[in-house]
């Protein structure tokens, strides 16, 4: 087994190689930066002879890799990855390096903002906290009062380490109608794991032989540790079979890459179950003691030959075949990666269920190299007990999804029922760092839902699209310039992450924290009682059952109970489903009038002279907040339209030339990148552009937002959104 | 046995129908506050009645312990909670059982 202390790099040669390689590009563009700032007038200078090495924990993406910060006369000079930090193996990406330019960004919000202008015209006046938050309060209060609490909405998204405090006031506020990304993103994924073991597992990639991925991109949707153990391996048997319209990055670095349809990928798992069951490679001992609904299962799957899933998916028989016969034999230690992404198509989280039951069947679960259940690092939780107020209706979503999350909601649903008003209005948003306009597919149902708000605040770094549509835009210090809470990275080996300051915070940036206690001041002292707490306070708090965490993060940046995996711990124990073993076949979703098994349901075909319109990740942008960050900016200035070259001759298009691509609810103009690398029957761009604030001035102009174009197709189990049911046409723009 | 199949189709219906109507006219976000407030000062580590989260026990085992249980232990913990109280606290804690249908989350 690989070790993974052994991965991890000693701090004098990562320093010695990496700063050598980047030093030259943080002086020449940092340079170029504070020139740009010293136009606002602010004093730039830092502190001659402040020299520190911070730890922290960065904060571009999901994945909270551990980080140095070098500070150099008062400025972060650059970022360095902490070797110390497992999670992310010594490493820190191009995102990670980009990191400081969130700070020394001339875009970034600087003071709190009013609009003064029509909204979306662009035209502030600076405002003091006060005015601002006194403004916030009273609008708040004014649509509470017309409408009840549950008339002013809370959107939010993770990252920030401080989104707990934004719940904490929407709850104590009072409304229930609060809405995260999950149904943006992995909520079908859980659903269909967790119907299955109880819950989302991690998977033992860097100790597994064999790993399936399908439309999991995970050389450049990064996701540590996976995307770097994936490249790594042990002793070179790995083997890597990749299932994606598009030749991704993961592709080239796969043993196998099959172009598989869009929305077929149900068939080739079952396929796989139908081919291992048939064959009698199941895992039989694990499926006898751990599983229920085995004999129901081979049942189902006898009517899903390769033969038969090679007409859906369009990968040979033989193909499928073959990959069934290797994944179990390299099993346990063998993975259909769960993947990380939002939903396919419309069925889901049957495909998540599909892909949970092939791992189940050949053992992979809770042990080496397979998936394996997360193991957590408690840390003591911040009590308070929020005010109850009677006329407070359930959540306007309320019912929209079987399984529905009531911190969560699911996005798309939720804005149907607000723009029917049904049940009832809702006048007020309050968004924190979420980039809804830009994340949240049909984008017009989005402008047309803001339109009939009656006041909208923002809470972010920079002016995003939502906050350039808001009344009130109130600035974050970013996460080089806050001291956050701890937060519990679960996995396979889970850590406890750090984010401290490495500069004081720039203008009259404040942390989320902040804005909430003095916004709270203003709500009434039942509220503010819940936030009588300082941040140090807060943190002692949370290690007050272990203080040694604290310590070892001020001494390393990072705290783990343990260096290696631990694997069988659920041996024996009940898990969390409904039957307390792993359910192959789910009484659950019987009684609630579902598929107790994945039933494979062929999806539309795409129509004559049009295109299914893909998304996908690349390594350069976290959704929609970094494609104006000036050094990723330089890796991919605006996002072009894949298009295989047999359509591009079809159409009589050509490279480089800019086209109109147009679905059912939005149009956007692009340059056409034509490439061998995606299907002759689908299209993709990049996510990320195509804004409509000019308050991103190197992305304003640039691109298509694909927001604009896809539709808001649901998931119904789950309540997520299905991001490859939209077909376009492209013409010459 | 066609015979037996049937009446464990009916014996799993009961079952759930007797789960679902146990909890039945609660108020879950009710019975959370109700919870915090007048459950938690007992039921935190370390206090008289030791941790207690809606986690530690299956929604049969929440609703066993409402109808049959009745806080055995130490009765009188539940005199000043009307009728409604305990429905809204019960349905809270079915709610988040560690079997419950409530997904986890990400992030």
């Amino acid at each position: 087994m690989s070790r993974l202390i052994d991965k991890k790099l000693s701090r004098r040669r990562f320093i010695g190689t990496s700063t050598c390689a980047l030093a030259g590009v943080g002086l020449a563009s940092q340079g170029r930066v504070l020139r740009a700032l010293a136009t606002s007038e602010e004093p730039l200078s830092g502190k001659l002879g402040d020299n520190r090495d911070v730890f922290t924990a960065c904060g571009m993406c999901v994945n909270k890799c551990g980080v140095i910060a070098r500070v150099r006369d008062g400025r972060i000079y650059k970022l360095d990855p902490n070797p110390e930090y497992l999670k992310s193996r010594g490493m820190l990406c191009a995102r990670g390096n980009a990191g400081l330019n969130q700070v020394y960004d001339p875009d970034r919000l600087k003071y709190p903002l009013i609009r003064v202008g029509e909204r979306g015209e662009g035209k502030w006046r600076r405002a003091s906290w006060e005015e601002a938050l006194d403004l916030v309060a009273k609008k708040m209060n004014e649509i509470a009062e017309k409408h009840t609490r549950a008339g002013v909405m809370f959107a939010s998204t993770e990252g920030t380490f401080q989104e707990h405090f934004f719940l904490q006031m929407a709850e104590c506020f009072g409304s229930p109608n609060t809405v995260r990304h999950p149904t943006l993103c992995l909520s079908s994924n859980i659903q269909g794991f967790s119907a299955t073991f109880g819950t989302y597992p991690s998977a033992d990639i860097l100790n597994s032989d064999y790993i399936i991925m399908a439309g999991a991109n995970r050389s450049e949707a990064l996701l540590t540790p996976d995307s770097i153990d994936q490249l790594k391996g042990d002793g070179g048997r790995r083997k890597l079979v990749y299932l994606d319209p598009r030749f991704t990055k993961t592709a080239a670095k796969a043993d196998e890459w099959y172009p598989i349809k869009p929305g077929t990928d149900m068939a080739f798992v079952l396929a796989m179950i139908h081919v291992i069951i048939g064959e009698g490679l199941y895992a039989k001992d694990f499926v006898a003691t751990t599983t229920v609904g085995f004999d129901e299962l081979a049942a189902h799957v006898q009517q899903y030959s390769p033969e038969w899933a090679e007409q859906h998916c369009q990968i040979a028989a033989a193909d499928i075949r073959r990959v069934a016969r290797e994944f179990a034999k390299a099993a346990p230690k063998a993975l259909f990666y769960p993947g990380r992404r939002s939903s396919f198509a419309d069925d889901d989280v049957q495909l998540r269920r599909a892909m949970a039951i092939v791992n189940a069947i050949v053992g992979s679960w809770d042990t080496e190299g397979g998936l394996v259940p997360n193991s957590v690092i408690p840390l003591s939780k911040h009590d308070y007990l929020a005010p109850w107020y009677d006329d407070v209706p359930e959540r306007i979503d309320k019912d929209s999804a079987v399984f529905l999350s009531e911190k969560d909601g699911s996005w798309t649903a939720m804005r149907d029922r607000i723009l029917a008003a049904d049940p009832y209005a809702i006048k007020g948003m309050m968004v924190y760092k979420q980039n809804l306009v830009m994340s949240v597919p049909n984008r017009a149902k989005t402008l047309k839902m803001m339109k009939q708000m009656d006041f909208i605040c923002t809470i972010d770094i920079c002016m995003s699209d939502t906050a350039w549509l808001s009344d009130v835009v109130l600035p974050e210090a970013t996460y080089l310039e806050r001291q956050d809470p701890l937060e519990s990275l679960s996995g396979v080996v889970p850590v406890v992450a750090f984010r401290q300051p490495c500069v004081e915070a720039m203008f009259e940036s404040k942390p989320c924290l902040w804005i909430m206690q003095n916004l709270a001041k203003r709500l009434g002292s039942e509220i503010a009682e819940t936030f009588d707490f300082t941040m140090d306070e807060h943190i002692h708090h949370q290690v007050s059952k272990n203080p040694q965490i604290l310590k070892d993060l001020k001494k390393k940046g990072v705290y783990y109970l343990k260096v290696e995996p631990s694997y069988g711990l659920t041996q024996g124990k009940r898990l969390k489903t409904k039957s307390g073993k792993i359910e192959l076949y789910s009484e659950n979703y019987a009684s609630k009038g579902l598929d107790p098994m994945p039933v494979f349901r062929p999806h539309a075909e795409v129509p004559p002279g049009k295109f299914r319109l893909l998304v996908g990740r690349n390594a350069y942008f976290t959704h929609g907040t970094t494609a104006n960050n000036a050094f990723l900016h330089e890796l991919m200035p605006e996002n072009s339209l894949w298009l295989n070259p047999q359509a591009a001759q079809k159409l009589g298009l050509r490279n480089g030339q800019p086209v109109k691509v147009k679905s059912a609810v939005g149009e956007g103009v692009l340059r056409l990148e034509v490439t061998d690398k995606i299907r002759p029957d689908c299209v993709y761009m990049a996510h990320g552009f195509g804004v409509l604030s000019k308050g991103q001035s190197l992305i304003y102009g640039r691109g298509a937002c694909d927001a604009a174009l896809i539709e808001d197709a649901l998931e119904p189990i789950s309540g997520n959104v299905a991001m490859h049911q939209t077909f376009v046409d492209v013409s010459p723009a | 046995m066609k015979l037996f199949k049937l009446l464990t189709v009916l014996l799993v219906v009961t079952c759930a129908a007797t789960l679902v109507m146990a909890a039945e006219g609660g108020n879950s976000r009710k019975g959370k506050y109700l919870f915090k407030k007048s459950c938690k000062p007992c039921h935190v580590s370390g206090a008289e009645g030791g941790e207690l989260t809606p986690l530690k026990k299956t929604q049969k085992q929440w609703d066993r312990f409402f109808t049959d249980d009745k806080h055995k232990s130490k009765p009188e913990a539940l005199e000043n909670f009307s009728d409604q109280d305990l429905k809204d606290i019960n349905q809270f804690l079915f709610d988040h059982a560690v079997d419950s249908d409530q997904p986890e989350t990400c992030g």
